[in-house]
Order: structure tokens, then sequence, then C-alpha cells
């Protein structure tokens, strides 16, 4: 089923909730370009080749931890899959739903 | 499941929290007849034990023990069950304690004409989706760009704003949090039964009841409460909750691997009483799950990696329960290390791994340093509710809610209301379940003693229906 348009009801609800929120913080924001960002990384650097943590980390030079965090939510919501292991590390690969969007 | 618009006003019994100690009160009590009101704070029922992997000294699996209560409880036509929601506070009725300490009738019966008892008031957060509308599609959570860490994998997974708790969380509703909401709408554009509500409020509401079951478990403390072990430097260090999800099938990596860098870990340790029988953190009992929690793991974990090496540093082990000094035998059988020492420091050393500093009592010499990957704390168990500031209950000098009378261990100091599972003190599962049933014994007497006519089997009042949550 396509999206569909909010309904006007919908929208003032919205406005109130960010209101009520006190507006998309700083932080929000940042956070959310961040994920962009990182997402978009690992996903061009795995659509070369499967890679471990440590490899994708050195790719797109962000912390090991902070790369196993972003894979395992990709893991989770079908956009990675694992591929083996090499030397004590796991290997992710893009699926093929994923890797086709590329 | 219900919401605060559609529950009865006038439930039997109030039982705080929906872990398998509540759930097993409810179920008990829902069994005897009584209509039971189950409040939870988080957004699906089960508890602590939703998310452990499998239990000790049987290896079950714990979701294969805990889902089909959690499924009962939400299908019994005597119970219903708020989610999402806070108890603020908890004040007698007048008249309710009179009654109750004489065994009169204050008012409170099981046909739910409850006049007397405890005012309760509870506190509903908007989880912004109708819960009467959403199919538990996760269309929304697809839909959804924002991701944070989620608390239910101990922040090592990720969860999108809008989302299903988890795989089997009860009910299967979406929950929206504001925290990380971007508001930008993706989620109504696409749910296809218009479930999403922006403009929910949070609501307060009062309900009268004759008996209060607090059944509202526990929490582990802190990790970095002993800095010598200093776990906010390493994310190697973590807790016995967080290894359960790693072993969980349905966790944050599928597998245990360490959160540091994703490696496989070839050396694990178990640091027992990292948390607990310390004077100099506060905990001076012991939390008596830990030793079996560490066997269990190490048993699992040389099942998930054979070539391991894993050890468990322990002062001594307490394997009380029926089955449990054959289980920690069976351990040491498989080749688990059993090192008794007590952990004086860990630090972190090279590549993510931390060098354990030990005095060996059985080995003598002097003190030894030890490599691991990954090192598990047995942090201690407090409690996770406080009560005192809202209700009349007494606090025992651990912080856990007081029993006044050891022979009757589910009695407070108040009548009316009872404790079951870890609200009370450190148990284990066995000992939680079996606590909940005498909880919901001894509150089945209470009503019956409240309304002499027999409660068992009796009909909705006129007027009033069972809603099927």
């Amino acid at each position: 089923m396509p999206p569909k348009p909010l309904t006007d009801t919908q929208k003032h609800a919205l406005t109130a909730l960010r209101q009520r929120m006190g507006g998309i913080s700083d932080a929000k924001k940042q956070h959310t370009r961040a994920l962009n960002a990182a997402r978009q990384a690992i996903r061009q650097a795995l659509a070369q080749q499967p890679a471990t943590v440590p490899a994708v980390a050195q790719a797109i030079h962000r912390p090991t931890h902070e790369v196993l965090w972003h894979l395992t939510g990709m893991r989770k919501y079908g956009q990675i899959q694992e591929a083996g292991e090499e030397e004590g590390y796991v290997l992710y690969t893009l699926t093929p739903a994923s890797a086709s969007q590329n | 499941m219900n919401t605060p618009q559609s529950i009865q006003p006038s439930p039997n019994a109030l039982v705080v929290g929906g872990g398998i100690a509540g759930l097993q009160a409810a179920l008990d009590l829902a069994d005897q007849g009584h209509r039971v009101l189950i409040v939870e704070r988080r957004p699906s029922i089960g508890g602590t034990m939703i998310g452990l992997s499998k239990v000790f000294p049987t290896l079950d699996c714990a979701s294969c023990i805990t889902t089909p209560r959690m499924s009962a409880a939400a299908h019994h036509p005597n119970i219903q069950i708020l989610t999402s929601t806070e108890v603020k506070a908890i004040a007698s009725a007048s008249g309710a304690d009179s009654g109750a300490k004489s065994g009169g009738n204050s008012g409170g019966n099981s046909g739910g004409n409850s006049g007397g008892g405890h005012a309760v008031t509870l506190l509903h957060h908007p989880t912004f989706v109708n819960a009467d509308k959403c199919i538990g599609c996760r269309l929304c959570e697809y839909a959804c760009t924002s991701e944070y860490p989620d608390a239910f994998e101990q922040d090592l997974g990720a969860i999108r704003a809008i989302a299903v708790p988890f795989t089997n969380a009860i009910p299967q509703k979406a929950v929206l949090d504001p925290r990380f909401c971007s508001t930008c709408g993706a989620c109504a554009r696409v749910c296809p039964t218009d479930a999403i509500e922006y403009d929910q409020q949070p609501t307060t509401l009062t309900i009268q009841v004759p008996v209060v079951i607090v059944a509202s478990g526990f929490q582990l403390n802190s990790l970095t409460l002993k800095p010598q072990y200093h776990a906010a430097s390493s994310r190697n260090i973590i807790s016995r909750l967080t290894m359960e999800r790693l072993f969980s099938p349905h966790g944050p990596f599928g597998r245990v691997l360490r959160p540091s860098d994703g490696k496989i870990p070839d050396s694990v340790a178990f640091v027992q009483c990292a948390g607990s029988r310390d004077q100099s953190i506060g905990v001076p009992y012991c939390s008596r799950v830990c030793c079996m929690y560490a066997i269990k793991q190490a048993m699992l974990l040389s099942g998930a990696l054979p070539v391991a090496d894993i050890t468990i540093y322990y002062m001594d082990i307490r394997a009380f329960g029926k089955g449990y000094e054959q289980f920690y035998q069976n351990a040491r059988a498989m080749g688990i290390n059993f090192v008794r020492a007590k952990v004086a420091r860990i630090e972190p050393g090279d590549h993510d791994d931390l060098n354990v500093h030990i005095e060996s009592v059985d080995e003598g010499g002097p003190p030894q340093q030890r490599r691991h990957d990954l090192v598990v704390l047995a942090q201690g168990m407090v409690p996770q509710w406080d009560p005192a500031a809202q209700t009349p209950l007494q606090l025992g000098a651990d912080g856990f809610v007081a029993v006044p009378d050891p022979l009757a261990p589910c009695r407070t100091n108040h009548p009316g209301v009872f404790v079951a599972g870890t609200a009370a003190g450190p148990a284990d599962i066995v000992d939680t379940i079996a606590q909940a049933g005498a909880a919901a014994m001894e509150a089945g007497r209470f009503l019956r003693a409240l309304s002499p006519a027999p409660a068992a089997l009796a009909p909705a009042p006129a007027g009033e229906s069972y809603a099927l949550v």
C-alpha cells in the first residue's frame, strides 16, 4: 500500500507533538545526520565485498563499536546478513534487497 | 490489552509488575475467580525473564516458560493489563484497614463491589498508537528512519522511534517513543489502520482495590560501582543480563560477540560477587542467583564457543537449590575453569582485551594477571522500584519490601498489600514463582475474609462485562 498523505488532523497533532517536545533538538538532528551518513558509508563499504567490523571501521574511519552498533540495526531490519567468518570476526554483506537499492 | 478508558473500575486485586512473579500471581488469583488488574511500566509484559536465554538448572528456554504465561494472562477473562503505566501512589481508603485487620467486610469483595481497600493512582504514558486499531504489522517501524540504542538489548542493539518493543512482546503493538521521534509523519502515512495518534496525552486514573500484590522486580546495580574494575572504560565488561541477550538468537548480534569490535571471544571471564557481598558499595547481602547464572552462562558459552577458554572467578559457589549442586559439578566436568579468587582489579589492555588481576586462594603464590576478551560482572540485585515515597509500605535495610513476619513471607506491614518475587529480595525464578503463588493464595484468603460469599466464578456485576485483553 503506497503511503497516504497526512490528514489535516494528523498534521495539527504532529505540530502539537513537536511543540510539546520543545521542537527538534540539535542533538536529535545531529544524531539523524550522523546515522544516515554512517549507514550510507557502511552500505558503500559492504557493496564492494563482505567485510568484518574492523575492516568496515577502517574503511569509513569510524570506531569499531559504533560500526558494530550500526550493523546490528542494519541486520535487524534486513539490510545486511552474515557471510562467514574471517580471523575471529564475522563477515557481513548486503542482503540482495539492500544491494539492489544501493 | 487494555487502555485507561477500557479498564473496569473495580478489580479485586492490583498486581504491580508484569514480570514472571506478577503474571503468576495474577493467573493464580484470576483462576480463583478474582478480577485482577496488572500494571506494567514497560510497553510489554514479561519483565526481566523474557530477556533471558535459558534457565538453570534445566537449561530450558526461558522464553518458552515466560511466553505462555504472558499469553495466558493476556487472554484470561479475569485479567486486565495496563502497560506503559506506573503506580504513582497507593493510599488506604477510609475504613479499609480496620476492616481488613478484623477480617470483617470493609466493602471490598470478589464480585467487583470494592468500596474500601486501597486507592491506587496510576499514570498511563501515551504510546501514540491506538492499541485497539494497531494490528502489529510493523509497517510503521519499517518506515521510521530514527534508530536509537535499544534498552531491551541492553543498548547493544538498535530500535526505531516507533516499534513493537521486541519479537515476542505482548501486546504486539507499536509504541512511539517521543524522545527519539523526528515527527516526520512517515509512520502515520503507512499505517493501514490509522492507528497513529500523535495527540495522545498522559492519563491519570485512580482505582479502588481491596488487594495489592507488589511484584515490581529487581534491577542490577551499576557496572561502575567498583572503580577498580574500570567498567566505564571498556565496552567488554558487561552485565549478566547483557550476556543473556548475546545468547539469544533474537539478540543484538544473533551470536556471542565482543561489544567493542565484534570479535568472537576466545577467552571469557565471569567475576563473581562484583556487586554484592560488599560493604564498600552498600550491598552486604548475597544476590543468591549470580553463581548459578555464571555456571549456566559458562555452560552455554562452552556450547556456543567450543574452543573458548571460560573462567569463573569466585569466592565460594552457592548452589543451594534443587539440582544446583549437580549442575555445578556438571560444569566442572565440562572443563569450565573455576578459580577461587577475589578479583582485585580489571584493567583495559591492548586490542580491547582485559587484564584481570587476581590472587588465587587454591594455587597460592603471588598475585597473577590473566588476559580475557570479555568479562561478565556478577552485579548485585537491588530493588527496581522504591515504593516508600508513594505507598505505606516499609522497606528493609536492604531497600527491598520488608516482610515483618518471616513465617508469612508474602505479607507486608500493610494489610491487603502483599509482595512477591524479587520485590522482597533476591530470589531465583523457581522461588519467585513459588512466592507468587503464595502471595496469590494470601491475597485470595484476604479477599474471602472481606466477602464471606464464595469468590470463585463470581459473575460480572450487571452492566459490566469482562473485556478480553
